[in-house]
């Protein structure tokens, strides 16, 4: 088994080799887990759990969301870890199941309340994290800043190609559509990013000016 | 190089690294702030929620606390095997107690084409249903096409190759018709969903649909071995009936079970 420090990480930016490694990885630690290996389920967990907080950390800007997303989508993918045929790419399994509990959690979370409001209204900004310190969260927050106006479809795409590294076609099949689609979005994406990171400089110069009068 | 360039390769995943290796690239970021802004934050790791390992310690524990082997569920030839087999089944079981009558009353012209249909929905669903209940899988075949195939396919076959004419008793005839097609649809389609019910569906309407299709396409291949009736009318509204109220059934329970 790979030691934590040593292993590949994903992330924004992993190189195909370290993208190839960690799928290696995930594939056969999956069919461990599935012969009931407790060891390769702990390690499953270490690995995929940190995808899966910074896409939920992304998607809804709530740590106690998060948490409760978490716990919700392991159970589920416990639950469901026959539904995984070895060989097939790991992470689009898992987080396919993971945009389903978000999905279902809004659903639950829209008849409780009654109410009929946006998705993004279930997103909201940490306020008194006691846990994150103040540089990760000012980082958390410009990163969070730019990724709350663009649409919910397209930060989801984002989130997936920047958290996880999967390429287009494993995204494509995690959100169950086709490559061309999430190209599309992505596009459309980046382009909004563009344009809020734009907004946010001009934002920026404009404070900047107001303390400078 | 141009900015849209630069969204262009973004979005078909060639990651920061890859660019940074692309002289066009880094001329192009020289001279553009936007695009080194874009760049930079696509680079930076996205925020973490910073949870800490109590949350991880639960998620261990959750799973340790019920640890079995499990059988990953069949592949998708398998599925299609199981699919022919259970229709094979059920369609015999209907045989032995109905009788053969009305397929002794069908020409070489319309078994060869009904047969072809009834087949090719089958394998349609059966590859739709497997992929819609393996999440992250390959949708080789989208849900609405075994769908359209059996509700385009039935009534134009039918019109071709069956002939209409008057006759008696087309209400209580068809009602006999259409319980018996829904005894079996349901029976198909139960036995689907207690299979279907090992997988992991994101979708239950869709999913629901399509275990409605299986259940419609052996109900009518059902009525066609047994039903003595093989006119025009008595197909189209007796026999289809029993397929579109399997369809929708399985959405409508597919819906009921996604809400419940």
């Amino acid at each position: 088994m790979m030691n934590s420090e040593q292993s590949p990480q994903a992330g924004p930016d992993i190189n195909s080799d370290s993208r190839m490694a960690l799928s290696e990885m995930l594939l056969h630690l999956m069919r461990r887990y599935q012969q009931a290996d407790a060891a390769a389920a702990d390690e499953l967990v270490a690995r995929v759990n940190p995808i899966l907080a910074r896409y939920y950390y992304a998607l809804t800007g709530n740590p106690r969301i998060v948490e409760d997303l978490l716990q919700d989508c392991w159970l589920r993918i416990h639950r469901a870890r026959q539904s995984y045929r070895p060989g097939d790419p790991v992470l689009p399994w898992i987080l396919a199941i993971a945009r389903h509990t978000r999905v279902d959690q809004y659903r639950r979370w829209k008849r409780s309340s009654g109410r009929e409001s946006s998705i993004d209204a279930m997103a909201q900004h940490p306020s008194s994290d006691p846990r994150s310190t103040m540089e990760t969260r000012l980082e958390a927050n410009s990163i969070l800043a730019v990724m709350e106006r663009i649409p919910e479809s397209q930060r989801e795409i984002l989130m997936m190609l920047k958290v996880s590294g999967m390429s287009v076609e494993e995204v494509a099949r995690a959100t169950g559509s086709s490559s061309a689609a999430v190209k599309q979005k992505a596009y459309r994406a980046y382009q909004a990013v563009r344009r809020a990171l734009g907004l946010k400089q001009e934002q920026g110069e404009e404070s900047d000016d107001v303390h400078r009068r | 190089m141009t900015c849209t360039d630069v969204d262009q390769l973004l979005s078909e995943g060639v990651s920061v690294r890859e660019m940074k290796l692309r002289a066009a690239v880094l001329e192009h970021m020289q001279s553009c702030r936007r695009c080194e802004d874009l760049v930079s934050w696509t680079e930076a790791p996205a925020p973490d929620p910073g949870l800490g390992e109590l949350v991880e310690e639960r998620i261990r524990s959750l799973i340790h606390a019920d640890l079995k082997p499990v059988r990953p569920l069949p592949s998708t030839l398998g599925a299609i095997g199981g699919a022919f087999v259970l229709a094979g089944m059920i369609s015999l079981l209907h045989t032995l107690t109905m009788g053969v009558r009305g397929w002794t009353a069908l020409s070489w012209l319309q078994v060869h084409w009904l047969s072809g249909l009834f087949l090719g929905v089958i394998l349609l669903a059966a590859i739709s249903l497997i992929a819609s209940i393996r999440p992250g899988s390959r949708q080789r075949v989208h849900a609405a096409i075994p769908i359209l195939a059996l509700a385009i396919g039935f009534p134009s076959l039918i019109g071709w190759l069956f002939p209409s004419g008057p006759r008696e008793h087309f209400v209580a005839d068809g009602v006999r018709c259409l319980a018996g097609g829904l005894m079996v649809a349901a029976m198909t389609a139960g036995l689907t969903y207690a299979l279907a019910r090992r997988g992991y569906s994101t979708n239950w309407p869709r999913t629901g649909a399509t275990i409605g299709v299986i259940g419609g396409v052996v109900a009518i291949l059902a009525l066609q071995i047994s039903c003595p009736d093989q006119e025009f009318g008595h197909l189209l509204v007796w026999h289809a009936l029993a397929m579109l109220l399997s369809i929708t059934g399985g959405y409508l329970a597919g819906r009921r079970t996604m809400q419940s």
